[in-house]
């Protein structure tokens, strides 16, 4: 018996570019970035970092999850919202605008359907429990302090909001996260362990998420947000933090087929390869990436010809985009006509959020019509400039694409999809 | 540094809680003791359940009635706790959890304080 074909139908978002499919598309499509100043950034003791993100028309800013407002409101009671952070709220809109985009209701889902997730859980919220509980002491220290911060929270949270009762976990991988856990949901559904997935990364984002990026020096330093983010640059001197949440629905294609929905891309395969290296270096030859990309190749029973389109990693450091740009040449060299290019230069690195947001930025543009460049690409590095690193989106559809994530200790992920045409 | 929690919780409790509380604290009066506790169960509960609490007598119970969850329930405990300058110790918060329990709890441990 052959393995199930697996197809995405449905994608929800909340980004630095927007919460509507649309929005996100034009800006996508126009190279907008969702960059802005960041006052409690730069005013931060012995920051010089400046340039951040916010999602578009939601805000988390207060301590008290009751007060938190989000474009289309929602239905969450207050013993919901005790329970949640800036990047589960986010989540549940994603969900609900994918399970709308899925055609799906929530009364659908029972368990016949899985959730896995991507989060590193909520820093602030642990930081300000933690606080609580040193100043305060236990008694006195919030009972929702645990739900409402540490790992795996995204994972219960969604679970019983949306009643779903499949198979639930998150994956833990750095940046590399949400990849993972796509790539463990694409094998549910190969396994025929479930018949549907829903894959959610998110992340709050804010001050306490992306500052301690700062320490290691690994985030931008510019002070102007039209060209923070250089991704393969010459200029580049580290990423901008983001956060945000991506959800997509995927799903066997009898199952999609059999209720109608509609299909937006088809999975293809996916790999996965570790450096062995270093925590938080990447090794010098990538070998984990080459190997993620070779295994999800293999997987996809494709060539490495077949490949129109790569969405890198990318963050705009220093070492990360020579060692992705070597690795992609070593497998794909000789492949001219191959383009590689990095949302991130639009959209910020969102961390384990980054593997989903890439493919569902990819789905949209096969959607419209259109293939990603990097944006603000004008001093391609030398040492990135053995592969082909278009500025501008192509006017084309990229019919099959790979997406790159890679995380810290050398966690690397390659998933291949196609665009769907009836 | 943490915010002042009381001080917020009273702040988001419907109108009336707070003097309730004071005017308590200085008489005794367990009308007032009754309105404070109401005034802080409201602020924790769901709104669809608003007017269940606005027409139960003292006989309602938080979990069954209400649909409070055992960690808002602590959550509640805490502030009455904290406004009452009082303890609930060891198992009381398990025998605790009807309007009437609860306010007579308070008024013999303050009596005995």
């Amino acid at each position: 018996m052959s393995s199930p074909r697996i197809v995405i139908t449905g994608m929800g978002l909340a980004c630095a570019l927007g919460h509507d499919l649309g929005t996100i598309t034009q800006k996508l499509n126009t190279q907008t970035h969702g960059f802005s100043h960041r006052k409690e950034y730069s005013g931060f003791k012995g920051s010089s970092i400046s340039i951040g993100t916010e999602i578009p028309d939601f805000d988390t800013s207060s301590r008290y999850a009751e007060d938190w407002t989000s474009p289309n409101g929602h239905c969450l009671n207050k013993e919901n919202l005790k329970a949640l952070n800036p990047h589960c709220f986010y989540a549940y809109h994603a969900v609900t605008q994918a399970l709308g985009h899925a055609q799906l209701s929530s009364l659908e889902l029972g368990d016949e359907t899985g959730l896995f997730t991507a989060s590193a859980g909520s820093a602030t919220n642990l930081r300000y429990n933690l606080n609580c509980l040193h100043e305060r002491g236990v008694a006195r220290s919030s009972p929702h302090g645990v739900i409402n911060s540490v790992v795996g929270t995204l994972s219960y949270n969604l679970s019983a909001l949306f009643s779903i009762t499949g198979a639930g976990c998150g994956f833990a991988s750095a940046c590399a996260s949400s990849a993972h856990a796509l790539g463990f949901a694409m094998d549910q559904i190969k396994l025929g362990r479930q018949q549907r997935m829903i894959v959610v990364g998110a992340e709050d984002g804010d001050l306490d998420t992306i500052l301690p990026f700062g320490s290691m020096h690994a985030l931008s330093t510019s002070t102007d947000p039209d060209t923070a983010s250089l991704p393969f640059d010459r200029r580049r001197n580290g990423f901008v933090g983001s956060g945000g949440a991506s959800a997509l629905i995927i799903e066997s294609l009898e199952s999609a087929t059999a209720r109608g929905a509609p299909i937006l891309a088809e999975l293809l395969g996916w790999g996965q390869g570790s450096d062995g290296y270093k925590p938080a270096k990447p090794h010098p030859e990538g070998i984990g990436l080459c190997q993620a990309m070779t295994l999800a190749l293999k997987d996809a029973d494709l060539t490495p010809t077949a490949i129109d389109h790569i969405n890198a990693h990318a963050t705009g450091t220093a070492i990360g985009d020579i060692v992705e740009a070597k690795a992609i040449h070593r497998i794909f060299k000789g492949h001219a006509g191959l383009s590689t290019a990095s949302t991130k230069a639009l959209t910020g690195h969102s961390l384990s959020m980054a593997g989903t947001l890439e493919i569902s930025l990819e789905v949209l543009a096969q959607q419209a019509g259109f293939t990603p460049g990097t944006a603000n690409l004008e001093e391609i590095d030398p040492n990135c400039a053995c592969i082909h690193l278009p500025k501008d989106n192509a006017l084309t559809r990229a019919n099959i694409v790979m997406s790159n994530s890679s995380g810290f200790g050398g966690a690397n992920v390659s998933i291949i999809f196609k665009h769907w045409s009836a | 540094m943490v915010d002042d929690r009381l001080e917020e919780e009273l702040r988001r409790a419907p109108a009336g809680t707070t003097e309730a509380l004071h005017v308590f604290k200085e008489t005794n009066d367990p009308s007032q003791l009754e309105i404070f506790i109401r005034g802080i169960v409201a602020r924790n509960i769901d709104e669809s359940y608003e007017e269940e609490l606005e027409k139960a007598d003292e006989n309602i119970h938080f979990i069954d009635d209400l649909g409070i969850d055992s960690l808002t329930m602590v959550e509640i405990v805490m502030t009455l706790e904290d406004a009452l300058e009082i303890e609930l110790v060891g198992d009381a918060l398990k025998s605790l959890q009807t309007l009437s329990a609860l306010k007579k709890y308070i008024i013999e441990k303050r009596q005995s304080l």
